[in-house]
Order: structure tokens, then sequence, then C-alpha cells
């Protein structure tokens, strides 16, 4: 095959329609590109941007960013008095762009009709808030003119009042018709979006179901590292330490303080290195340049009075650690009734479980006001050692997985179209099921007790893994 | 992203070792500060050939091409190879020196057969048992404390690619020392029966037995016939009869050993030297095949259960999907500068241009309000020697003037005019008060002429 002829089969969609009616929102969904410039005055768009489906290099399908149409009428009216001949209308739309290329009055339309012209197809976009008007109809007829395959979008902003009124007007102008919220569309809804792209022509199918299944496979691997980064990032806040030598004599207060204030600096660090990560993940370029940014305060990491809305709640976390010192003593009492040969008539097993749920949700209460321990040692060479940490808190860890979850949940749920600030609605863990908080609660036990740590990481990872599927499961 | 260059060669069956567990971390650490989009495409072009291999050959095959083996760091002195030699033969060599130690230093010749067992029989299988409940709590994951005076330990000091600590690695470590600890206690035992055949080969030693508890020779005989019952029905002499412990029975008081016949005394030979196969040398080779094993199996794991290991492979095998624009020009990247104006110089209040780098394009700028007071110091020097017409003071706008920068303005001389340029938080605009507050501020300053100008960041 030629390289001509591979260009010509390359399945394009020109997005069009009038001004300030959501095109680069769709695109920016669409494309995951959050650097498509979104203005809220009208006319933003200034010149037609590519979006190329690229796997390994070869691209699949095109979308065209292109200016509001804004002089439809006018171009109606001349391509009325230039062709009376419906088959000669395609045409006539291309000796309209050859007399006007140099127009500035009809810049805007040339570009977003030069590309179907060269053979791409048409999406159209309206807005769904705001009512169907006649004056729309001269710009669907200057598209209808083009005879290249046509989908119509009502894009909701703000509100769907007018969508039933427009998916009525347009179902007279274009073959398909659907409404997509570029705010607020789903992965899924995205890609039947894409696979809807393909039904325009014939041509296009393969490539694009190649591409949803494409996109399907990306997705399942921004979830999978994301889960990684998560699982490494409760590892760290469970294991991190920090020390320094004390002279002998020399005040212990001002240590303290320091050592207090690496351990917060470092993890407050490192859990922004992990959602500056998880972010370019999901294709986020400019999340922090966006309007609002990401309104997570970072030092609610160390913000305690926040912990029950990040983490658990009081009753929550006494729950869970007292299960999971149970199922510790419970599984130490076992080994004991097995070894007597069940002489004690599984006491044991019940004596442990009871004192391994006593002795957890003791320390669950006891450590619950320090974020981790602090510990002294001798230095041969005289003074102390001070450490602080790893942490002992029952709830730290879940407040890191709870905050990590729900940004990963908010990005990943987010779409390129959107500005605004990401908010926390919802205690962050309240998804998590009994059985689950009891799972995490041991696997952060094991870690912290430095037992079989590979498997308890790679259970954790597992479990975040699961957690971030269910994302797109809905 | 680049890759550091070509490794040696497909790693095709090659297994990983601790050095490989290493340099990935290095490499995976070092990945943490790469931008994804760049990792994304080098760890594909390299997974490609690859896609259809094992993961840990992917893996290895993805290390040889990132982070191959430094060919120019310096060898030690001292290879894991050479210390793990030395004590080999310090291991047979001890093994040698205690029992010819213990059967030269026998009285008479006399070897007292349940001291012997003791020591060179009893004592290596409690070791080997405590080894083996060891053995398997490290293969369930718990942490096995290590004797201090574990020969092992010296091995290992040179086995370690490096001083870092590296938790991944640690069970690979453990396992390692278990693996030397078993091979040298093996070389131990197989020491002790070389020098006990050679010894008896060249020495007329009796073994005798006796014992201060009151054992009878039925007793003896039990527990003689329990210690060779894996070997009796094979090897039917090297089982000790009853005649014989009977006859080798000694007192502490007894002088004449006339009654003990020479054959008896002779007799248990056969016996104790497939205690010490069965008992101490076996179970040491059993456990370092075990270990041998464990630890392969160990490293492998550890290598593919590395933090972010997982995603390598993944990125490794998921195309590179790109649907981003395919220019550069995005319009919010774009920063024109808001100032642009020959001459003049910049000063940079409490680093408020943080929020708005590249608003504004001058020669010269300085920064102020965040070093220690010797650093406004410099900057109020630079700006007297340049005696610039126009200065710009960025300044954040949502912060109060605070009299720290008035003393520092108060100390520039030659400036007729100064605009403070107020840098506002994205998407906030200046509120009315803080306006108010600078426009004051800006009158009070000691310049000929004093402009406010809010520099928004968009």
């Amino acid at each position: 095959m030629s390289a001509g002829k591979e260009v010509e089969l390359l399945p394009s969609f020109a997005v069009v329609g009038r001004p300030n009616k959501g095109k680069s929102s769709i695109v920016a969904t669409l494309a995951r590109d959050d650097s498509v410039h979104i203005a809220a005055r009208a006319g933003s768009t200034r010149a037609t941007r590519r979006f190329p489906l690229q796997v390994d290099g070869t691209t699949l399908y095109e979308l065209l960013d292109t200016p509001g149409m804004q002089r439809a009428r006018q171009m109606l009216a001349w391509l009325k008095t230039d062709c009376t001949d419906a088959a000669a209308r395609p045409a006539a739309v291309k000796r309209f762009l050859e007399a006007h290329s140099d127009d500035d009055q009809f810049a805007d339309e040339c570009l977003a009709l030069r590309p179907i012209v060269d053979g791409a197809g048409i999406i159209y976009v309206v807005d769904g808030s705001v009512p169907f008007g006649a004056d729309y109809e001269a710009e669907m007829e200057v598209l209808r003119w083009t005879g290249r395959p046509s989908l119509a979008l009502v894009n909701p902003i703000g509100n769907s009042e007018f969508v039933a009124q427009w998916s009525a007007g347009l179902g007279q102008y274009f073959q398909t018709v659907r409404v997509f919220d570029a705010h607020r569309a789903e992965h899924g809804k995205q890609l039947d979006l894409l696979t809807l792209f393909g039904h325009l022509d014939p041509e296009w199918q393969q490539p694009l179901q190649r591409a949803v299944e494409l996109l399907e496979a990306d997705r399942h691997r921004q979830h999978q590292e994301a889960a990684e980064i998560i699982a490494d990032l409760i590892y760290e806040g469970l294991t991190f330490t920090v020390d320094q030598a004390v002279p002998e004599g020399a005040p212990e207060t001002p240590v303290r303080k320091l050592l207090f204030a690496r351990y917060q600096r470092h993890l407050i660090k490192r859990e922004r290195e992990s959602r500056n990560r998880v972010e370019e993940l999901f294709y986020y370029r400019d999340l922090h340049k966006s309007e609002q940014g990401i309104d997570f305060a970072e030092e609610d990491l160390f913000h305690q009075q926040n912990w029950y809305l990040w983490g658990l709640n009081r009753r929550q976390l006494l729950i869970a650690a007292g299960a999971a010192g149970g199922v510790a003593g419970g599984g130490a009492g076992v080994l004991v009734d097995g070894m007597t040969g069940g002489l004690l008539g599984g006491l044991a097993t019940l004596a442990g479980g009871i004192g391994g749920a006593l002795a957890s949700t003791r320390s669950a209460l006891k450590y619950s006001d320090d974020i981790a321990r602090w510990s002294v040692s001798g230095v041969p060479t005289g003074g102390n050692r001070l450490s602080y940490g790893p942490s002992r808190n029952a709830n730290f860890p879940f407040v890191i997985l709870g905050r990590a979850m729900q940004h990963h949940r908010l990005i990943s749920q987010r779409t390129h179209a959107v500005r605004a600030a990401l908010t926390l609605t919802q205690p962050a863990l309240d998804w998590l099921a009994e059985k689950e908080r009891r799972q995490l609660a041991r696997i952060f036990d094991s870690i912290r007790s430095n037992k079989r740590v590979t498997e308890q990481r790679a259970e954790l990872k597992r479990l975040i893994q699961a957690w971030c599927f269910q994302v797109d499961a809905g | 992203m680049k890759i550091k260059r070509k490794g040696p060669g497909p790693a095709r069956g090659l297994m990983p070792a601790l050095d490989h567990l290493y340099r990935l971390d290095e490499q995976l650490r070092s990945d943490r500060a790469s931008k994804l989009e760049d990792l994304r495409e080098r760890d594909h072009a390299i997974g490609k050939s690859w896609s259809q291999a094992e993961d840990r050959q992917c893996l290895m095959h993805w290390l040889e091409e990132v982070n191959p083996p430094d060919g120019n760091k310096a060898p030690r002195w001292l290879s894991e190879a050479h210390a793990a030699l030395i004590m080999r033969l310090a291991a047979i060599l001890f093994g040698l020196l205690a029992m010819s130690g213990f059967l030269l230093a026998s009285d008479r010749a006399l070897v007292n057969v349940f001291l012997l067992l003791a020591l060179f029989v009893f004592l290596p299988l409690a070791t080997s048992l405590i080894a083996a409940w060891a053995l398997i709590r490290s293969l369930r994951g718990s942490t096995a404390s290590v004797f201090p005076l574990n020969p092992a330990r010296f091995v290992i000091r040179y086995a370690l690619p490096d001083w870092r600590y590296l938790q991944e690695s640690s069970s690979v470590v453990r396992l390692l020392l278990f693996k030397y600890g078993q091979e040298f206690g093996a070389l131990f035992a197989a020491g002790a029966m070389i020098s006990f055949v050679g010894l008896l080969a060249f020495n007329d030693f009796s073994f005798v037995w006796g014992s201060t508890f009151a054992f009878s020779d039925a007793m003896v005989t039990r527990f003689a016939a329990i210690l060779a019952l894996p070997w009796s029905a094979l090897l039917p002499s090297a089982a000790v009869s009853p005649e014989i412990i009977a006859d080798t029975r000694y007192y502490a008081t007894q002088l004449d050993l006339g009654q003990i016949s020479a054959d008896s005394r002779r007799a248990w030979w056969p016996f104790l030297f497939m205690c010490l196969s069965f008992y101490s040398l076996l179970p040491r080779l059993l456990l370092w095949l075990l270990s041998t094993r464990a630890y392969r199996n160990e490293v492998s794991r550890a290598f593919l259960s590395m933090p972010g290991a997982s995603s390598v492979l993944t990125r490794m095998r998921t195309p590179v999907v790109s649907t981003q624009a395919a220019d550069e020009d995005h319009v919010d990247a774009q920063v024109q500068p808001v100032v642009c104006e020959a001459g003049t110089v910049l000063l940079e209040w409490a680093g408020a241009m943080a929020l708005a780098s590249g608003l504004i394009e001058v020669e010269n700028s300085f920064q102020a309000g965040l070093g220690s007071p010797a650093d406004d110091l410099d900057a109020i020097e630079g700006i007297n020697r340049l005696q610039p017409s126009h200065l710009l003071v960025a300044v954040k706008a949502w912060e109060p003037p605070m009299a720290d920068l008035a003393d520092v303005l108060a100390e520039v001389h030659g400036v007729s005019r100064c605009s403070l340029q107020l840098v506002s938080l994205p998407g906030r605009e200046l509120g009315e008060a803080s306006l108010r507050d600078w426009q004051a501020f800006a009158s009070a300053l000691p310049f000929a002429a004093t402009a406010l100008a809010p520099l928004g960041v968009k």
C-alpha cells in the first residue's frame, strides 16, 4: 500500500459547530489532552489542531478541533447562487473554499470545512442547555452540502434542559444524534462514542474498533501502575523512619522538632510525587496550571482532626484493628492447640483470639494521638540516637490510602475538559467493606511487624488494583 | 529517554542474582524522576522483541538494556567466590582439627562413644534442626535472627554489591546466609569424618562406653539399635550387637582393659561413621540443597516483586498509545511576557515570580526577602550599581505589604521610577482590601514616581 493511499484511508473526524459550544471540550475529553485551550469566551480556537491516536507511531484515526463557524448564512447564500444541482453540492463547497482561501472574512469557515472536504467525517457539536434555533439550520445545511458522513453531539453545558428539542432538530440533518457530556462522560461512554464514529463509514469500523481495544488496554495499564504507586506510598508511610544523633548533654526538644519536621516533609513530598505520577499516568500535564488546581491541602496528611474524613472513623478503626489482632492471636492459638494434639480443646485458639483482639484494640487506642513512635538508643561514642518512626498509628496508613484512592478516583473519573478544582465530597474510605478494612488492618500490621513483607505488599497492591479497576466498573 | 548502553547480550535463561536486585532497585528509583511518557516509549521499544518471553526473562533483558553492569567499577580485593572458598577450606580444616583433637586428646586412646556422639552427632543434629526451623520461618516470610558469629556473615559482606540496605532483598540475603551456613556445616562434618577415618587407619583407638548415669546394657543396646535403624537393614555390619555393647562397657576406675577384646574395642567405628554420616552430614546436605533451591526461587521472586517491576513489564507489553495533540502550540502553555522593557531591573520579593514565571522579561533581576539579610544587601548593591531608570518589584498580592520590603527599598538609590507588580494566585482575583494596602504602601516609597500594576496569572 502506498503512503498516499494510507493517508486517504486514515479515518479523521472534524469537530465543528458554532463558537463556544464545547467543541474543544469534546476534543479534550476524547483526546485525553488537558492542553486543549477551553475558554469561557467565544471564538478562542483560532486554528485547526490535530489530535491523532497513535499506536507505536502508527496513526489509527485523527480528531480535528476546528474554529467555530460564524458566517454560515452568508456562506450558504453563496453556495446556493453557485450551485442548483444537488449532485454538485460537494463540488460547490470545494469551490467556495478555493474562492475564499485568502478571505479573512471566511477564515474560520475555511478552516472548519477544509478537512471535511478532504475526507474527514463530521462531528457537529451543539449546546443542549440552550434552545434550538432556526438560525442553526444554515450551518447544518452547509455541512449537509459537503456530503460527508456525519454525527451530531448534544453537549449539555451546565444543564440538559433543551436536549430533547435539539435531538429532534438535529435528526433531520444528521445520520446519528447522541448526547455527550464532555465534562462528565465516563471512560466507557467515551469508548462507545469512538465505536460510533467507526460506524459512520464501513471502512473506518476496523481501525476504530482497534483503537477502542487499545485504549481499553491503556486504561488497564494506567490503573495497574497507579495501584503500584499507591501501594508503594503506603509502604513508605508505614516504614519510614528518621533519626539524628544527640550529643551528650544537648537538649532533645529542638532535635525532636527537627526530626518531626523532617518526617512530615519527607512523607508530604512522597505523597506529592505519587500524586503527580498518577496525574501523569492519566495524561494530565497541566493540572497544576489549571484554573483551580487540586484542592487537596498537603498539610492535611498530618492534620489529625481531618483523619477521620480521609481514613477510618474511630469505630471502624477499632473493629478493624481488633479483628486483625484477633485473627493473628487466634492463628498462634491454633498452632498451640495443634502442637498439644487438641488436648486443650481449642482453648488456646480462643484465648489467643481474644488476647490478640484486646492487644490490637489497646494498641490502636494507645497510639491514636501519635503518628509515629519516638525511640532513643545509646551511641557507643557517647550521646544518644533519637529516632522518629516507623508509624504505629493504626489510622495513618488508612489516611494515606484514603487520600491516594480519592485522588485516583477523581483523576481517573475526571475528563480532560474539566478545569474545576478537585474537591472532597465524601469521606474517602466510605466505600470500603468491613471485610476489606479488616484485611487491610492485617496487612498493615504484618508490614509494621516486618512479617511476610513481600507477600503483604503484593497483596496490598492486588487489593488496590482491584479498587482502581472498580472505578471504571462503576 | 536514553538507554545507558547496549547490554552484553540477550538474557535468555539467565537467572537473577543479588547484583541484579540492586541494579534493578537503582534503575527503578532513578526512573521515578523520569517522565512517564519517556519511560513508556523506552520500555515498549525494549519489550517489542520480548513480548512472548516470560516475566523474568523480559525483566532481565530490560535491565541489561537500561542498566548494564558497570564495567568501569573497580573489582573488590576479595570477591564473594574467594571469600566462600576461604570459608569452605576453613570449615574442612576446623572439622579435621576438631575430630583429630578430640580423638588424640583421649586418655589411653580410649574414646567414650557417648561423648563422641554428643559432640559430633547430637550437637550438629540439634543445630540442623534449629536451622531447619529457621529455614521454614524464612520461607514463610518471617525474619529469623542470625547468630552474630555465623561464619557465613563473612561471605555475605562480599556478596552484597554495595552497602545499601535493600528491604526488598532482605529475604534473599537471609537465604544466601543460610545456604552458605549449611554448606560450611556440611564441610565441617565432612572434615570431621575424614579425620575420623584417617586417624583410625593409623591409630589403635578403643571405643568404649560408660556414664555416671546408671545405664544398663539393655538400654544402650536399644539406644544404639534406634540410632542404627535407618541403615541396619542394608548395612548390618554398621550396627552394634548386644555382645559388643556388653563387652565395651567401661568404668573410670577400671585400669585393666584386658577383659575387653581388641575386636570389640574397634567394633564401634562403622556404627559411629554411619552416625556421623546420617545425623551430622546428611541433614546439612539436605538443608544446603533445600536452601540453594529456596535461594534461587527467592531471588527470582524478589526480582519480579520489586516495587515498580510490574509496571515496567506492563509498559513493555502495552503499545504506546498517544491521543494528544500533535503540535506543541498549547495555548495555555504559552506564556507571553507582560512586561518587556529594556533597561528595566526586576526585584523579586519572597519568590513571588514562582507563580508568574515568564511574565516579566528583563536583562537583570535580583531576589530578596527569602534568604538572610546579607542576601538582601547583595540585591540592593546590585540594583544600586546598575541604577536602572525603572525598577520592577514583584510581590505576592495576597500577602500584606511588609516593613521588611520597605526597608530594602529605602536602601535603593538612583532609581527614579518604581513599579510594584502584584502577582495573584492562579485563578484568584486581587482583593480590593489587598489592593488598598499595597496602594498605601507604594505611596510611601521613596521614589520620584511609583506605580502599582497587577500581574495576572491566567
